[in-house]
């Protein structure tokens, strides 16, 4: 008898290649994108060689988009989707782990209007160096600018922190109850330290006399 | 003694046919001590008038065992889904007063039949897919089964007093009518027959039914389910165990393509 053929269904590999791309690369390039920026607290000259220094790079265009462009676009437009397909208004439970949940929800429709408009705003219209921190000052000096721009970051930061402690139960590393919260912990704090540490840079940066 | 009698006011949220229109009705129905949601249901079945006065049909609802392992009677009751049978009334009044009236809604994730009657089948239909059970049926002896680990066969108890009430389903945010989800409770009932001795040799199987559509891969993490589960079913743990279980399946799986 002919072994039946058998049907890979693509539903769950697609939905484990958006959890893994969340943390390599995006994830990656968040924390990365941070700490590169940081330089930013030691001073304008620092931040500005950074900056000089990332956009000299041979090819960057081309790593750009294969590792960072092209898997947020795919991690965005499976997303939403996933974020369609919840039910999100859910006031009658009250647990933590579902609060955190719907902000895991609201936060990734935050970052996917903050990113779009992040990289059209220091990306595509900018040239220069000069003009990248101009942009940004500009905007934080704003009261309005800065807390919109605050919002997105943290957005973008809660979204990766919490997106780490599911990722660790999507991939079967977290089984128990009391690791989970263990987890859950560690990872709200790291979320905390990365808020910190961008509310310090954006406040450096509009305090920049550009 | 006429004057000092309690009364409890339920608010039902009533439906007369499948397709119409829901509405609430209050009813007021004399306390009396060791009453439960259950009970007083059937009060208002001796006696149908609402609380404006005017005689109505009885409130359909279900129930079967009294005892809160059949799971026909639930419904959402305050807010929150579960069993209207071991609904005490005497904890409900102590915590939220007499006064406020007590709210009876059917499941929202079921298509409700009448009332607070709603049809489960698809939970039943989802345990169908997953292989949910031992196949043992055949023409002939296969003699004794093999021993059962004593802490696998407890862990497994646990598990097997799941009684398909759809609680965690009803809670599970990715079980709705835009997703196929299968549902939290399938996942415990896939982990215990894939921890039974005889169980174990479908194993792959119900792995492979679970990694469909609308399977493991649709759990968002919410663990509204687990907190929900009137039996304590440790759902969210067997979604990590099995993810860990898929995921090598997955991998395996690729490689042979
Ligand atoms: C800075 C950019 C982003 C990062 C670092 C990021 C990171 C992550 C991570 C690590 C996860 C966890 C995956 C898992 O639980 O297995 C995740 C999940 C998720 N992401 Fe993102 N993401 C980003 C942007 C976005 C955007 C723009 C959207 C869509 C609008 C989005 C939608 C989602 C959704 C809905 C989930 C939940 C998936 C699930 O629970 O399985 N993300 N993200
Ligand atoms: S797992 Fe719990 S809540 Fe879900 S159907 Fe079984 S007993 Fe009910
Ligand atoms: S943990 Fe998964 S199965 Fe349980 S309520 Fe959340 S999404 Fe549903
Ligand atoms: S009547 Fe069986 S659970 Fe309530």
């Amino acid at each position: 008898m002919a072994k039946e053929k058998e049907h890979l269904h693509s539903d769950f590999y697609i939905r484990r290649f958006h959890s893994i791309l969340g943390i390599i690369p995006i994830g990656i390039f968040l924390c990365l994108h941070l700490t590169l920026n940081s330089a930013a607290i030691i001073g304008p000259e620092a931040w500005a060689s950074v900056i000089n220094g990332m956009r000299s790079m041979p090819f960057i265009i081309l790593a750009e988009i294969t590792l960072i462009a092209l898997p947020i676009l795919f991690h965005a437009i499976y997303g939403t989707y996933v974020v369609y397909v919840s039910d999100m208004h859910f006031l009658q439970y009250q647990y933590l782990n579902n609060w955190m949940y719907i902000l895991q929800r609201v936060t990734a429709i935050i970052t996917l209007i903050f990113v779009i408009y992040h990289v059209i705003f220091v990306r595509i219209i900018t040239e220069t160096t000069m003009d990248v921190m101009a942009a940004m000052a500009n905007v934080l000096q704003t009261p309005l600018g800065f807390v919109l721009e605050l919002i997105g970051v943290w957005s973008a930061i809660y979204h990766f922190s919490n997106g780490l402690f599911t990722f660790l139960i999507t991939w079967g590393v977290l089984h128990g109850e009391r690791i989970q919260k263990l987890f859950s912990f560690l990872t709200m704090m790291l979320c905390a330290a990365l808020c910190l540490l961008s509310l310090i840079i954006l406040i450096r940066i509009a305090m920049m006399p550009i | 003694m006429r004057n000092e009698e309690k009364y409890i006011t339920f608010k039902i949220k009533r439906r007369d046919k499948p397709e119409s229109t829901p509405y609430w009705e209050e009813f007021r129905i004399p306390y009396k001590p060791n009453m439960n949601v259950v009970s007083s249901l059937m009060e208002i079945r001796k006696n149908p008038v609402n609380a404006s006065g005017h005689k109505v049909n009885p409130v359909v609802f279900e129930c079967n065992c009294y005892e809160e392992v059949c799971g026909a009677c639930t419904m959402i009751i305050n807010g929150t889904p579960r069993q209207a049978c071991s609904a005490l009334i005497d904890e409900i009044i102590g915590k939220h007063g007499m006064e406020r009236p007590i709210t009876l809604q059917p499941l929202t994730k079921f298509p409700v039949i009448r009332d607070l009657m709603v049809d489960r089948q698809i939970m039943f239909d989802y345990l169908k897919k997953v292989k949910a059970w031992i196949p043992v049926d055949g023409s002939f002896g296969l003699g004794r089964g093999p021993r059962y680990d004593e802490r696998k066969r407890s862990a497994a108890y646990q598990i097997s007093r799941c009684m398909t009430c759809g609680c965690c389903a009803e809670a599970c945010p990715s079980f709705n009518e835009r997703s196929d989800f299968m549902g939290p409770h399938v996942f415990s009932q896939v982990k215990m027959f894939n921890m039974h001795p005889l169980g174990l040799m479908q194993k792959e199987d119900r792995l492979k039914a679970i990694m469909s559509h609308g399977g493991i891969q649709d759990c968002g993490n919410a663990q509204n389910c687990v907190r929900v589960c009137p039996k304590s079913i440790p759902l969210t743990r067997s979604i990590a165990e099995l993810n860990l279980d898929v995921n090598l399946l997955a991998i395996k799986r690729i490689f042979k393509w």
